[in-house]
């Protein structure tokens, strides 16, 4: 039997740290960064006499998630305690949910070759997050930080739907967008704002029974995802065919060497021994919560895509649009303050896109221009002020030098004014004919193409500021004769 | 000023007959007085004495103060006072200060009592008399060589010893009012949840309570009273407001446990001047019915696997990595957990540790656990019946007088079932009173215990001051 | 339901006790003895009974999402039996491998 033969079944459990102010069971400021111990509280501590509290916002960005993935949510929250020993988990026991989740169900759709494939979620819960342990810095020590410990966490719980690596990728891109557009979490994986574990089995196409799967954790980033995956199958698809068993085991894997290995193997390490939190009473949500959120949500990613369309916007142009919340924002206002919307995306793919991803860090939120400016810039175009090219080449990036500047004024200091004087140019096209004879015979000739290089080098002369198509106009007549 | 009420004390005070540093000198010495007794860990002398200078200047500048001015109170050692050492009585806690102070008993600060110290206790106040504890045991303040009663043992012969007006203590199982009741003393546990359990060293989180002991009942209620009301550090505290006002009149009803008369365990001076009293009560004019409780033996069984349960996960925390002790052989994290728990726990709390993890563990949660919790409704649903027809339940606090010490070392279940009164109160959640009845031939204290329906504080306070006054 | 030196093993594991000899016979006892009494509710017919699980019945809100309680870091280390002037906790590596 060759590969070929086995399906690979994965599910994933995605953990997202939530960007609130503070934890989700104290009010300790929820950090990053910091110098150990410096955000916590007698309560994340779990000193003698402490008690939790629940943090609205965590259970509002749990019910915006809810949303976006058509989860069904429960109105009826409750808590447990999920017993273990680690020295980043101060109380012995991390509270979390285990039987009244914040929301059930729901599923995305993710791309697959020319269509999408749907994946359903299982559950998603809230939880919060352990301290940090460095293991690594003294030679006799773990050293324990706690800044971390109470983090809120949203822990997405997939079926078991995907087949393939590619699949774990796109599914994790899809929901880091959708999470990071609904505004409750940076998910950056190598920052640790976003990790999963990736659940992996494999069975003979055609079975129906799903067998042993082996749980890989604490994975931060889509591409070890992908790696950790194939490598996973491939052992177990190995293991199958030798005839052996593959055991239910919780892996690790490591990045360096590409593999999975098994974590030290703790007996009774399951027993985790949940009962409902005497601490916490059940949190109701109502339907008035529910419908504010729901009211404040943005239009998510596809649907966005589709209106893009609808406006006549190309497909591959919206799928650019609709990548960034940010981007979908300005390019939104961008087309309502002016009208020929292909002049505005096009402003978009080709000038603000790029430039900020290579100077603003990708993050639009920092670009210098505003809305009104870019409306403006696009209207002096519009209005034959200036020309396309120069525009882009030239006051696009002076306005940028110059973020405060009127286009329209910076337009006019600069010179950079469109003139159609023809005088002007029938000289200037005279002086590009007597210097470049050599080109003007070849095309006479024939080499009709020559005449990109005659309008280039006349519009060189006129400094930008004739009109192309007027050039070339009068460019063929002169060079007829 | 000896066995004075708080009144008394302000009015001397007013009338410049005393001073509020007398009335901590006065206690102060009846703390070295009854130092043979280890009722105290620690004595804030020092303190106590500068804020009762402070208060002194106060009233006599003319300035207001809060209304518990001239009282000095004991607390338990799991009541979290901020700067303060607190350590449940245990190993495991050595040298912790707590970096905040208890919710309830700022309530009584911010009111000018002065507290002068911290009492001995059982160990995570697991236990029914004072004898497991880190510092040793306290005896009967009675009778010396008897039980002081617990968990809050000490609290009780605080108060006993007139060493304090009155003692905070806490009550998961009957831990004020079976103490109160061996030392002849007043203990009430309020409605769960009416006092905020923030700052208080959690044992069975849906049973603890603050309680109070003392010697005057209107003491007793005041205290209780201002501690109450919500806390939003508490999520389990109340939000129904804090009545103070009795609002039953005149004649009331009283219903008797007919199983809890009857039992086997009773002693016959108990039984005696319990039915003394119900007759008393029937011969002024008030209802006294006798209803049954069939579930009566399975209030201790259900007791001890939710609580054990519940104290299990609440001290798994300890382990000697951010606070506490930390054994010397901990040379390992595995070490650290193992060793520092086994050194530093008693004996009595590993075993309700060990409980309470089997009751929780894989496989027998439904039959111990979610079992427990379903006796836990049937016995609540029968005691909100026994309210829609009577006002309250009239009960011998517990059915012995207090032991000997040492007497019980081998049979901790025995002494379990010695909670069977008290329990009840914890189980269902409702207020619960203990007051002095009376000796038995031996002249060992014992008590009759009250019991009202939920968030009726200001009634059972009532009842309870009619039932002491004659 | 009795308990064995099996069960007992297990239960010092889950709850990181580690209990002397003595300790561990006396344990055993005591806790068949607790068992025993324990066992009494089987008697009860609770087939229809929805567990007692929150003794307060009442709806209680959630807290606003603003910074509050937190400690000074001196204060937060003030307890630690081992620290490090890095601020850490300090707990001794693992030694099994």
């Amino acid at each position: 039997m060759s590969k070929s033969d086995y399906e690979i079944i994965i599910g994933l459990e995605v953990h997202v740290q939530l960007n609130t102010k503070t934890k989700i069971f104290c009010g300790d400021q929820n950090s990053f960064g910091e110098l150990a111990n410096r955000h916590t509280s007698s309560i994340s501590l779990a000193h003698p006499g402490t008690l939790p509290r629940v943090n609205r916002e965590a259970i509002n960005k749990g019910i915006a998630l809810a949303l976006a993935l058509g989860s069904e949510i429960n109105q009826e929250n409750r808590f447990d305690r999920k017993h273990y020993f680690y020295p980043d988990l101060p109380k012995a026991y991390q509270i979390t949910q285990d039987r009244l989740p914040i929301c059930v169900g729901g599923s995305i759709d993710i791309p697959s070759g020319d269509t999408t494939r749907t994946i359903r979620f299982h559950h998603t819960h809230m939880e919060e997050d352990a301290g940090k342990s460095i293991h690594d810095l003294d030679p006799k020590n773990s050293m324990i930080d706690l800044n971390r410990a109470g983090t809120p966490l949203l822990e997405i719980v997939t079926e078991p739907d995907m087949r393939s690596a590619q699949e774990v990728h796109d599914f994790i891109a899809t929901l880091q967008q959708l999470v990071r557009y609904i505004g409750i979490s940076d998910a950056n994986m190598e920052e640790g704002s976003m990790r999963c574990d990736c659940n992996v089995s494999v069975r003979l196409k055609g079975d129906t029974q799903l067998n042993n799967r082996c749980e890989v954790k604490n994975i931060n980033s889509k591409k070890f995802a992908m790696q950790a995956v194939a490598y996973e199958a491939q052992r177990q698809i190995k293991l199958m065919e030798q005839g052996e068993h593959i055991d239910q085991q919780t892996l690790h894997f490591d990045s360096e060497t590409g593999r999975t290995s098994s974590t030290r193997d703790k007996e009774d390490a399951h027993d985790y021994r949940y009962f409902p939190d005497p601490d916490l009473p059940p949190v109701y949500i109502t339907d008035e919560e529910i419908a504010q959120i729901k009211e404040q949500m943005p239009i998510l990613p596809q649907a966005q895509k589709q209106l893009y369309i609808e406006q006549d916007i190309k497909a591959e142009h919206a799928e650019l649009l609709i990548q960034e919340r940010a981007t979908v924002t300005f390019t939104n206002e961008l087309l309502q303050a002016h009208q020929d919307s292909s002049a505005a995306v096009n402003f978009m793919i080709n000038k603000v896109l790029p430039t900020t991803k290579e100077d603003y860090h990708d993050d639009l939120t920092t670009f210098p221009l505003t809305v009104a400016q870019c409306a403006a810039f696009l209207k002096l175009i519009d209005a034959g002020k200036i020309i396309h090219s120069t525009a882009y080449q030239q006051l696009y990036p002076a306005l940028l030098a110059d973020p405060t500047a009127d286009p329209a004024a910076l337009c006019e200091s600069m010179g950079l004014s469109q003139s159609n004087d023809t005088d002007l140019i029938d000289d200037l096209i005279q002086a590009v004919i007597q210097e470049n004879p050599d080109e003007v015979k070849k095309y006479q000739k024939g080499k009709k193409g020559l005449i990109g290089f005659f309008v280039g080098k006349v519009m060189k002369e006129s400094k930008g500021k004739a009109d192309p198509k007027l050039i070339q106009q009068k460019l063929t007549e002169a060079l007829q004769s | 000023m000896k066995g004075q009420n708080l009144n008394n004390i302000q009015a001397a005070i007013r009338q410049g007959e005393l001073s509020v540093t007398q009335v901590v000198n006065h206690y102060l010495a009846q703390i070295e007085d009854s130092l043979p007794l280890n009722i105290y860990i620690e004595v804030f002398a020092e303190e106590a004495k500068k804020q009762a200078q402070a208060l002194d200047e106060k009233l006599a500048a003319g300035e207001s103060v809060g209304k518990l001015y001239g009282s000095v109170i004991s607390i338990k050692d799991v009541i979290c006072y901020e700067g303060h050492q607190v350590t449940a009585a245990s190993k495991i806690l050595e040298g912790f200060t707590s970096q905040f102070t208890a919710t309830a008993l700022q309530r009584l600060l911010d009111e000018d009592a002065i507290v002068i110290g911290r009492t001995n206790c059982d160990e995570f106040a697991m236990g029914s008399a004072n004898e497991n504890s880190v510092y040793g045991v306290t005896p009967n303040g009675v009778n010396s060589e008897r039980v002081a009663g617990g968990s809050s043992g000490a609290a009780a012969v605080s108060v006993q010893q007139d060493t304090c007006l009155v003692a905070l203590g806490t009550d998961t199982g009957g831990s004020v009012r079976q103490p109160a009741g061996f030392n002849g003393v007043i203990g009430m546990k309020p409605t769960y949840g009416r006092v905020s359990r923030y700052g208080v060293i959690a044992y069975g989180s849906s049973f603890d309570q603050i309680g109070v002991l003392g010697q005057h009942m209107e003491d007793v209620g005041e205290f209780l009273l201002t501690m109450a009301g919500e806390d939003p550090m508490d999520c389990t505290s109340s939000s129904q407001p804090v009545k103070t006002e009795s609002s039953s009149q005149g004649q009331v009803s009283f219903a008797y446990i007919d199983e809890v008369m009857n039992h086997e365990k009773l002693h016959g001076a108990i039984a005696t001047s319990s039915h003394a009293l119900m007759d008393r009560l029937e011969s002024e004019g008030h209802a006294v019915s006798k209803v049954q409780f069939p579930l009566l033996k399975y209030l201790v069984p259900a007791y001890y696997v939710l609580t054990t349960a519940e104290a299990s996960s609440n001290l798994g925390r300890y382990d000697g990595i951010r606070y506490g002790y930390r054994s010397e052989a901990a040379d390992s994290i595995k070490n650290v957990y193992q060793k520092t728990r086994s050194e530093g726990f008693g004996s009595e709390v590993k075993r309700r540790i060990m409980l309470g993890t089997f009751v929780l563990s894989s496989g027998y949660y439904d039959a111990y656990y979610t079992k427990a919790q379903k006796v836990r409704r049937l016995v609540t649903e029968a005691i909100h019946e026994i309210f829609e027809n009577h006002d309250f339940l009239i009960l011998p606090t517990t059915p012995n007088v207090a032991w000997k010490i040492g007497a019980h070392q081998d049979d901790p279940v025995e002494v379990y079932l010695s909670d069977i009164y008290t329990v009840i109160a914890n189980l269902t959640g409702i207020p619960a009173i203990s007051l002095p009845l009376a000796t038995d031939a031996d002249g060992n204290p014992f008590g009759i215990q009250l019991m009202s329906k939920k968030f009726s504080e200001a009634e059972l306070i009532a009842v309870s001051e009619m039932l002491i006054s004659t | 339901m009795k308990i064995d030196d099996a069960l007992i093993s297990k239960l010092e594991r889950l709850s990181r006790l580690e209990l002397a000899v003595e300790e561990r016979a006396q344990i055993k006892v005591d806790l068949n003895n607790i068992l025993q009494m324990v066992d009494t509710l089987e008697e009860l017919n609770t087939d229809d009974v929805e567990p007692l699980i929150y003794m307060n019945e009442e709806h209680k809100a959630p807290r606003e999402d603003i910074i509050s309680n937190e400690l000074p870091h001196e204060a937060a280390i003030a307890n630690a039996p081992v620290s490090s002037e890095s601020g850490h906790f300090l707990v001794p590596k693992v030694m099994d491998k």
